[in-house]
């Protein structure tokens, strides 16, 4: 399976979101989402985005999914092409009325044949663990198979920019724990580019090469934690480290400050 | 257990007319209601059986079918496609909206005589009173389903950059389908009832006119013939539209 990076361009600069605004607007009423938000990223990076609800977020992921559109254009650049999306919800987004199979194809670009088409979408769909669901219609599976089928439609479809907004916070424990373990095996095999929004501060230890803590709404970034453990991560590895106790409270002290900066300015 | 339950309720369901018809029965036999306005059942279904061997009934029942189905054929597909139009598109629904929202509240029957006048005494008028009814229901209820799709699945279409006419057939019309059926379940009773109407008052055959017949003849079994006829319609209807919401939307009869 050709991965969608080459090792060489893991590191390389990928996208510039540089003073990047951003407001919702209906019925005249302008309600200020992202404010002057500046943030590097490097092709192949994992990061996670934390910061107070309702702070804006899934706005930015919005954007660089192309849901919506910044204020100003050049706000967002992008090193080469735009990059292919995928996004994953956190509510399920499987097509009811279609198979785990063909919910797997709908990403993949229609000039590949079709039989390479169904041939690369059972690959995703064994490595996501969902063989034995092949043929199943989306409103036939759960909460946490569901989110597994919206990662293997993204990797089916050569996403370079993988978006997650909060993909496991409905479903349970084991299913969670058992969901971030297999969504590291795929990233470090297909290599994308991930955002993921998540309120778990161990959640984002575990997960990413940087955590990005963002500001009360209007949101930009507040400060960005580096994770220093080394890959594979268990999560109960990393919480023995020495380091996770310092990490998780510096992060924690900081979103407790922007929460009630939020409280105050509503 | 379940089963049991299951039995008990079918049972139920074919025992309760059986019990209604015995009673009628055993009514009439006896003298208790008027036969000329309650003929026994058994007298109904003699005649019905004769009607449909000798009389007109059989060409009757065609006739109706016939204009049912091409009536039901033209306002269904109509009504897809503007229902479709009004969901997809604001321009079509600023366009069309204002005038189905002005003209539903006339009552079809109504516009019968207009249609006489148009397309003359023919079967043209018979087709387009049903295509009428059909239309409205079908629309409304399509435009209705697309508005019910849940948006995440259109954001799924817009982030996989999937082209417009793909997000229709993935994604529009499946998602309106439960609707759509629905308006045309509605429709399709819609139209019987407008059907038989102008049966009535514009017609030299179908199961209207039969009716119509039996009445100034004073055939009072035959009227009930007829009626019995359309009853057994309307029982195929509903369960071909049971099968087909089956056969079409399994994820929502799963709910």
């Amino acid at each position: 399976m050709p991965d969608v990076l080459t090792r060489s361009e893991i590191g390389k600069p990928f996208l510039k979101v540089d003073k990047l605004d951003f407001s919702y607007r209906r019925d005249k009423k302008v309600t200020p989402a992202l404010s002057n938000l500046s943030l590097d990223v490097a092709a192949g990076e994992f990061i996670c985005l934390v910061g107070p609800s309702g702070c804006g977020k899934s706005s930015l992921l919005r954007i660089l999914s192309g849901l919506e559109r910044p204020e100003r254009r050049e706000s967002i650049k992008w090193y080469g092409k735009p990059p292919r999306t995928g996004m994953i919800f956190q509510k399920a987004s499987a097509f009811p009325w279609m198979t785990v199979q063909k919910n797997v194809e709908y990403g993949i670009d229609r000039s590949v044949p079709k039989d390479q088409r169904a041939t690369k979408a059972t690959e995703w769909i064994e490595r996501m663990g969902l063989g034995p669901y092949t043929h199943r219609r989306g409103s036939e599976l759960s909460g946490g198979m569901a989110q597994r089928v919206a990662i293997a439609r993204a990797l089916a479809a050569d996403t370079e920019l993988l978006l997650l907004d909060e993909p496991f916070a409905a479903v349970d424990e084991p299913t969670r724990i058992q969901l971030q373990q297999d969504l590291l095996e795929v990233w470090s095999a297909a290599c994308p580019t991930v955002f993921f929004v998540t309120h778990s501060i161990s959640e984002a230890l575990l997960l990413s090469d940087r955590v990005v803590l963002m500001t009360a709404v209007p949101a930009s970034v507040h400060s960005i934690v580096e994770p220093p453990f080394a890959r594979p991560r268990e999560l109960m590895e990393i919480q023995a480290d020495d380091e996770y106790p310092g990490l998780a409270s510096e992060l924690w002290t900081g979103l407790q400050e922007e929460m009630l900066r939020q409280r105050v300015a509503r | 257990m379940n089963l049991n339950r299951f039995a008990g309720r079918t049972l139920l369901s074919i025992a309760s007319p059986v019990v209604v018809l015995a009673i009628w029965e055993v009514l009439a036999r006896t003298g208790v209601i008027d036969t000329r306005f309650w003929p026994a059942p058994t007298t109904i279904i003699s005649n019905l059986w004769d009607a449909l061997l000798h009389g007109t009934l059989r060409h009757d029942i065609g006739v109706t079918t016939l204009r049912m189905f091409i009536g039901i054929a033209i306002g269904g597909v109509a009504g897809i496609i503007v229902g479709l139009g009004m969901g997809l598109s604001r321009t079509c629904r600023a366009l069309v909206r204002p005038l189905i929202a002005m003209t539903y509240p006339i009552p079809k029957i109504a516009i019968l005589p207009l249609f006489l006048l148009i397309f003359g005494t023919g079967e043209t008028a018979m087709w387009m009173i049903v295509a009428v009814g059909m239309f409205y229901l079908v629309a409304m209820n399509t435009f209705a389903g697309i508005g019910e799709i849940d948006p995440i699945y259109d954001e799924t279409a817009t982030v996989y950059q999937v082209s417009h006419w793909r997000r229709i057939w993935t994604v529009a019309l499946p998602g309106a389908l439960p609707l759509m059926l629905t308006g045309i379940e509605l429709g399709i009773g819609v139209g019987f009832l407008l059907v038989v109407s102008a049966e009535f008052v514009n017609g030299q055959s179908g199961l209207g006119h039969a009716i119509w017949q039996a009445w100034q003849t004073f055939n009072v079994p035959l009227m009930y013939a007829a009626l019995a006829v359309i009853a057994i319609y309307g029982l195929i209807v509903q369960m071909a539209m049971r099968f087909l919401h089956k056969r079409l939307v399994p994820w929502r009869v799963e709910h």
